[in-house]
């Protein structure tokens, strides 16, 4: 057990996020507590709330590239054949694999004078990701000297790592401000325990189609800070904890970031929602250390000839000199900043009855200077308090292979709660880019009630057992 | 509503079914073509023929023009072969006269001889006639007999035998022992001495004067007046440091020297029309002798063919070389055979030969008497050089090399190898190309380019045979799968080349020392990693 002990520290304590969580299905789920932190614009339903024990886990892996299937063709003889070639032609010019977890440590919330809701939250986050260029796939399969790269430059430009695990301190405050807005947003003091940063990578290889000369171009800089928390635990026995149970806390890495979200209900069938999350960034000071490469600008023409014919030890020298002289690194300590993956959304739900509604979610995210989008059409379903369900339909990261589903259950004040952006990863992952799985526990207090399902609240209800409009106090129209 | 869940049905019904079975993933499709630089080089006229051999001369003339300067240089005759110096064995014999004697029955007392002056007369080679000479080394052994029963003492002076301006004197004492004639003999060792062989006249040769004296000390015996005594004077083992006088007329033949030609070393056949050779001899004579020399045999061979081109008029006769004018001295004489005095010179390189040899003979005082000298360290030497213009034209110069070739990777992943050469030629020089692969039994295993297509191309000419402008070529060289298979049996790799002049046939060309060569050498390499 105490061999597992750091294991499951590290999976349960330092998750890692997801540049590509979209959260598409929780943000359709507004009931959840939990959709707070996605649009703090949302009206809470509960009077309080405490996200114990476990709060809300996620995690989501994405791979913006191909899927497994698209890396494999079928032969005339049944069998399988891997084909790196197709797998490519599916790829963009810039690709994404990204792996993201956070966890929620502690979440409670609470109503006061009936249109205020006050929340605190403590999570820790963390996110990997790797972008590649298409090239990268396309000059290993090819070689420099295929059609393609002979007498053009194979791009690697934007090959890099960003990591980042840090803690998050949030303050919430909502508000509705008539019958028909609600809005609210989140403050966030953040701690930053380690970051890899690739902030500048140009790298290209270009073969002259006469003389076979390749030239190197490029200029690469990463920097990091507590880096030894992804590297060197393993060779050096220090344990992650040690560097989390310090950096989560301490604020050397300070961050800010802020949520806004509001929501507007046009009339009993329609509401709309938007809202800007993860808008703030961390300051890295801690441990820091960049590496920065020359600007390159190399033509590698072969040896002299000349010093091989006379003496062939000079080869071995000369190749090794020229390698330090083209990507030696400098190494130098400085302090940086990095961004939080904001994100945008905007939604419209059209209620069809007191238990049914559907929705449209529309996404947005900011990846390595690229807009990235996705979308989601929603059925939901609204049984009293104790069951929640949707289902969806959506396409983001470069797949439109997604269905994702939603289900919360409650049970006296215990809520429990599953989600994914797409369960068809756990049915077929092969045809699948983009796996997503939530959950958690909540504990509700003292919900409101509304046992017609005309969104009064029954304590303001003139007609808790009929539906009626808001003009009307709740009670049907007496015209009809 | 309905159309949004059958949609969602139908996707999740198409991908659960849509399961991949991994097992039957039998390979992948993996072929790149890789393409890399290998190498660069500018060939100027210094590396190329720096690689040929570093010991040639190149000289450049003022107006650029290359030339290649091919030299021997052999120490034909040296002062051993002219004046040695045999052993002398001379005797002298001291009459009763000599010694000053006359009848005794019994002889107690002294009897001192007077000096007597004799001439040691030197019997040498020839007509050689020494008026002096220093020895480098020598001895002499002295052995005196007499048949007087007492005790003689033999006191010699050599006036003409100095060292360090002392002469030589020596005494040697014999003692009487009962037998008759008894004698004793003692070896002086010559080394640094002079020897004048005037003997006091300038008119002498040859002649060595000692000045001799005996004193007899009676042992109580009878002298009857009629005995002799003999002193044997042997001159030994001389070697000259200098000697002066005359040393006579003789015949002396060099054993027959060449001029190794490295640059057609290579070369197995071809034409080569070099239009303005020039074979130069020079001679440095430091004996104080006139000598007349003839070369003789003069002729260049084609060690490949046997073929030997022989100039029109093969020897040089009767080349009077003077005599040095002081001792350290040289007399310098100089034969320069070119196309304008020398018909037929152009032959003599015409066939690629890797040899030119030729042979010396000499004749000293070839006009009889003459003041000579000569020392230890005189030398008669012949320095021959070769000097080849790069002027003219050639045409299919084959040049063939053998390089050892090992190479034991694995080749099966690679579909083929192209091996691309780019030239900027700046030379009026084409070049053919040929690779015979040869595994460990000297079997053919392949041949590359066997058509023998020219890979570098000659540059262009004017009518004064200089480069105008570059020429650039691209060639390929591909090397199929069935022939990189055969790569792990190659053991040599036979290199056949075949140079040109820029054509026309027969249009002459210079080379001038700003002529280059850029080579790129780049290679393309196709593998096959499907599995």
């Amino acid at each position: 057990m105490k061999k597992l002990t750091p294991l499951i520290f590290i999976i349960c304590c330092l998750p890692v996020i997801s540049i590509g969580q979209q959260s598409l299905t929780l943000y359709g789920m507004k009931d959840l507590s939990q959709a707070f932190y996605l649009n703090p614009g949302f009206k809470q339903k509960n009077r309080v709330y405490v996200s114990l024990p476990i709060g809300i886990q996620t995690f989501a892996i994405n791979h913006s590239g191909f899927t497994l299937n698209q890396l494999l063709e079928k032969t005339n003889n049944d069998s399988l054949m891997i084909r790196p070639d197709l797998a490519i032609d599916k790829m963009e010019a810039q690709n994404v694999i990204s792996f993201e977890q956070s966890s929620e440590l502690l979440g409670f919330g609470f109503k006061f004078k009936d249109k205020n809701f006050v929340s605190f939250s403590t999570s820790v986050k963390s996110n990997f990701n790797l972008t590649y260029p298409r090239d990268l796939f396309r000059f290993v399969n090819e070689g420099n000297g295929g059609s393609t790269f002979l007498g053009s430059r194979a791009s690697l430009d934007g090959l890099g790592i960003n990591c980042s695990v840090y803690s998050e301190y949030a303050i919430g405050y909502n508000r509705s401000v008539t019958n028909k807005l609600t809005v609210g947003g989140r403050v966030k003091l953040l701690s930053g325990i380690s970051n890899v940063h690739t902030s500048n990578s140009v790298l290209g290889i270009s073969t002259d189609s006469e003389t076979f000369d390749i030239t190197i171009d490029g200029q690469l800089t990463i920097k990091s800070s507590n880096s030894l928390f992804f590297t060197d635990t393993l060779n050096k026995g220090i344990q992650p904890q040690t560097i989390f149970s310090t950096a989560a806390y301490d604020f050397k890495n300070i961050g800010y970031g802020i949520d806004a979200g509001a929501s507007y209900k046009l009339n009993d069938r329609l509401e709309f929602s938007a809202s800007v999350v993860d808008l703030g960034m961390i300051k890295w000071k801690a441990n820091t250390r960049d590496f920065e490469s020359k600007d390159v600008n190399y033509k590698f023409q072969g040896v002299d000839l000349n010093s091989v014919l006379f003496d062939s030890s000079e080869v071995g020298k000369f190749l090794t000199d020229t390698l330090n002289k083209i990507f030696g690194l400098n190494s130098f300590k400085q302090s940086y900043s990095t961004s939080l993956y904001t994100r945008f959304y905007l939604g419209g739900t059209y209620n069809i009855n007191k238990s049914f509604s559907s929705s449209i979610t529309l996404h947005n995210q900011l990846i390595a200077n690229r807009l990235r989008t996705g979308a989601a059409i929603a059925f939901n379903v609204h049984l009293r308090n104790w069951l929640n369900f949707s289902i969806n339909y959506a396409a983001f990261g470069r797949s439109l292979r997604n269905v994702g589903l939603g289900l919360s259950l409650k049970g006296g004040p215990l809520q429990f709660f599953l989600i994914s952006d797409n369960i068809l990863t756990f049915i077929n992952p092969e045809n699948t880019k983009n796996l997503h799985l939530a959950f958690g526990l909540n504990i509700c207090i003292g919900a409101l009630k509304d046992k017609d399902g005309d969104n009064i609240k029954d304590k303001k209800d003139l007609c808790p057992d009929l539906y009626g409009k808001p003009e009307n106090k709740g009670c049907p129209d007496p015209k009809n | 509503m309905r159309i949004f869940f059958n949609a969602l049905f139908i996707l999740i019904f198409i991908t659960s079914c849509n399961k991949t079975d991994y097992s039957k993933i039998k390979g992948i499709k993996w072929d790149p073509d890789l393409a890399a630089p290998v190498g660069y080089s500018n060939f100027d006229v210094y590396d190329i023929l720096a690689s040929q051999d570093k010991n040639d001369l190149v000289v450049i003339n003022n107006l650029g023009e290359l030339a290649l300067f091919y030299n021997s240089e052999i120490a034909s005759f040296t002062a051993d072969q002219i004046s040695q110096l045999n052993n002398q064995n001379i005797a002298v014999i001291l009459s009763p006269s000599d010694q000053g004697i006359m009848a005794y029955s019994d002889f107690s007392g002294k009897i001192q001889s007077q000096s007597i002056e004799e001439l040691l007369k030197f019997n040498l080679n020839k007509e050689v006639e020494i008026k002096e000479v220093f020895l480098h080394s020598g001895k002499l052994n002295i052995q005196v007999s007499t048949e007087l029963q007492h005790d003689v003492d033999f006191n010699l002076s050599f006036p003409d035998l100095t060292i360090n301006g002392n002469i030589l004197t020596k005494k040697i004492e014999t003692n009487y022992n009962g037998n008759s004639p008894h004698g004793n003999s003692v070896s002086i060792d010559l080394s640094d001495y002079k020897l004048d062989l005037t003997a006091g006249n300038n008119s002498e040769r040859n002649k060595l004067r000692v000045n001799i004296t005996t004193s007899i000390y009676g042992r109580n015996n009878p002298i009857s007046g009629t005995e002799n005594s003999t002193i044997n004077f042997e001159f030994d083992d001389m070697s000259i440091d200098k000697a002066f006088g005359y040393f006579g007329k003789q015949s002396i033949v060099a054993e027959s020297d060449s001029i190794f030609l490295k640059i057609f070393d290579s070369s197995t056949s071809g034409t080569v029309q070099l239009t303005n050779p020039k074979l130069n001899f020079t001679v440095f004579n430091s004996f104080g002798i006139p000598v007349q020399m003839d070369i003789t045999s003069l002729k260049s061979i084609n060690s490949n063919t046997g073929v030997t081109t022989k100039l029109i008029s093969d020897s040089l006769n009767n080349i009077q070389l003077n005599s040095a004018s002081n001792l350290g001295e040289s007399s310098i004489t100089s034969i320069k055979l070119n196309k304008s005095n020398t018909i037929g010179i152009n032959s003599l390189v015409n066939n690629t030969p890797k040899y030119l040899s030729y042979s010396v003979n000499a004749v000293t005082n070839p006009f009889g008497l003459s003041e000579n000298f000569i020392s230890r360290d005189s030398k008669i030497k012949v320095k021959a050089e070769l000097e080849l213009s790069l002027e003219g034209y050639a045409s299919n110069i084959v040049i063939t090399d053998t390089i050892p070739f090992n190479f034991s990777e694995n080749t099966e992943l690679v579909e083929a190898v192209l091996i691309r050469i780019i030239s900027e030629n700046g030379f009026p020089i084409s070049f053919q190309s040929q690779l015979e692969f040869i595994d460990n039994m000297n079997n053919s295993l392949f041949t590359l380019l066997e058509d023998n297509p020219v890979i570098i191309d000659a540059a262009p000419v004017n009518g004064e045979g200089k480069v105008t402008v570059k020429t650039k070529k691209v060639k390929d060289i591909i090397i199929p799968k069935n022939h990189i298979a055969l790569l792990q049996n190659v053991k040599q790799i036979v290199i056949k080349g075949m140079a040109s002049t820029t054509e026309p046939q027969q249009t002459t060309v210079k080379i001038f020392d700003n002529y280059n060569l850029n080579l790129k050498l780049s290679m393309q390499v196709q593998l096959k990693l499907s599995i």
